[in-house]
């Protein structure tokens, strides 16, 4: 029938990563893809979310074991770093191939 | 979206030139060295630069990180960094290797006799390499600043004067960029 999927491509769409999924986790995952890491003030400048909205992300992204969280201080001032893991990694270059997939 | 990735690493480095903190390190490398000249201290500008370099990283914690944060750059972006850095000392290396050379080497004359030329393209194109792989527009006025105050030294003024108002000139840019940095980016209270 004209204007229907190949099964293919319905496959790619219900296999896609929901967790990376949503505008708020992709744009975080996409900002720590091309770093080893960044703090929470960089990802809420970088993002426009509000520190609420940022942390339950990132935790969010922290339970799929796709980020380190990883609390120190610097001059006795609490310091958040957040980077990706091996796993997160591979999940967002998936994510992207998948996309690129279904867009082709 | 590959290149969309790049481009985005590129805005990120960038983001930490946009505070001004090393093109008032960069006008104070200047200052120093014509400040040294000048006042035939060779060891000022050693110590100048070194308080300059301390001062840079405290300012970093002090003025930069609370308002846009703190990012780990990847290791590829590092070595392209490192890179710059190796081609500048290189370039330095070779001027004092030709400067080892005996009496009566040909290029030692042929360097020696051009002096203020090599020292004005290698500082000059230091400072614009490092414009080039930040992608920082400004650095290649500074390059200019530079290597004019480096040449005119040829007909007009002193090399130490020049140098000394070139820094002067890098530093209050840098002045401008710095304050123009902090109005755009206010810090906003904390949640960790």
């Amino acid at each position: 029938m004209p204007g229907e999927k190949p099964d293919s491509q319905a496959f790619s769409l219900s296999d896609i990563d929901r967790v990376i999924h949503t505008p708020a986790r992709l744009l975080i995952m996409k900002i720590l893809y091309v770093l080893d890491g960044a703090d929470m003030v960089f990802l809420k400048a970088e993002t426009g979310l509000t520190w609420g909205n940022l942390s339950v992300q990132v935790k969010n992204l922290e339970q799929a074991g796709y980020v380190n969280i990883n609390k120190e201080f610097v001059e006795n001032k609490p310091h958040t770093v957040v980077s990706l893991t091996t796993q997160g990694r591979d999940a967002f270059s998936n994510y992207r191939a998948q996309l690129k997939d279904i867009l082709r | 979206m590959v290149d969309e990735l790049k481009i985005l690493e590129k805005r990120m480095a960038n983001r930490y030139m946009e505070d001004g903190i090393w093109d008032i390190y960069l006008g104070l490398m200047a200052f120093a060295f014509g400040f040294g000249i000048v006042l035939d201290i060779s060891y000022l500008a050693a110590i100048m630069v070194s308080v300059g370099f301390a001062f840079q990283s405290i300012a970093k914690n002090i003025i930069t990180f609370p308002r846009i944060g703190y990012i780990k750059l990847r290791k590829a972006k590092k070595r392209g960094m490192a890179a710059v850095l190796t081609g500048v000392l290189f370039l330095g290396m070779m001027i004092f290797l030709v400067f080892m050379l005996g009496d009566e080497n040909p290029v030692r004359y042929f360097v020696r006799d051009r002096m203020l030329f090599f020292i004005a393209v290698i500082w000059g194109g230091a400072i614009a390499l490092a414009g080039l792989s930040f992608h920082v527009r400004r650095y290649f006025a500074y390059a200019l600043i530079v290597f004019g105050a480096v040449m005119m030294s040829e007909w007009m003024g002193s090399l130490g004067l020049n140098l000394i108002g070139a820094g002067l000139l890098v530093m209050i840019a840098g002045l401008f960029v710095m304050m123009r940095f902090i109005r755009k980016y206010p810090i906003t209270p904390q949640q960790n």
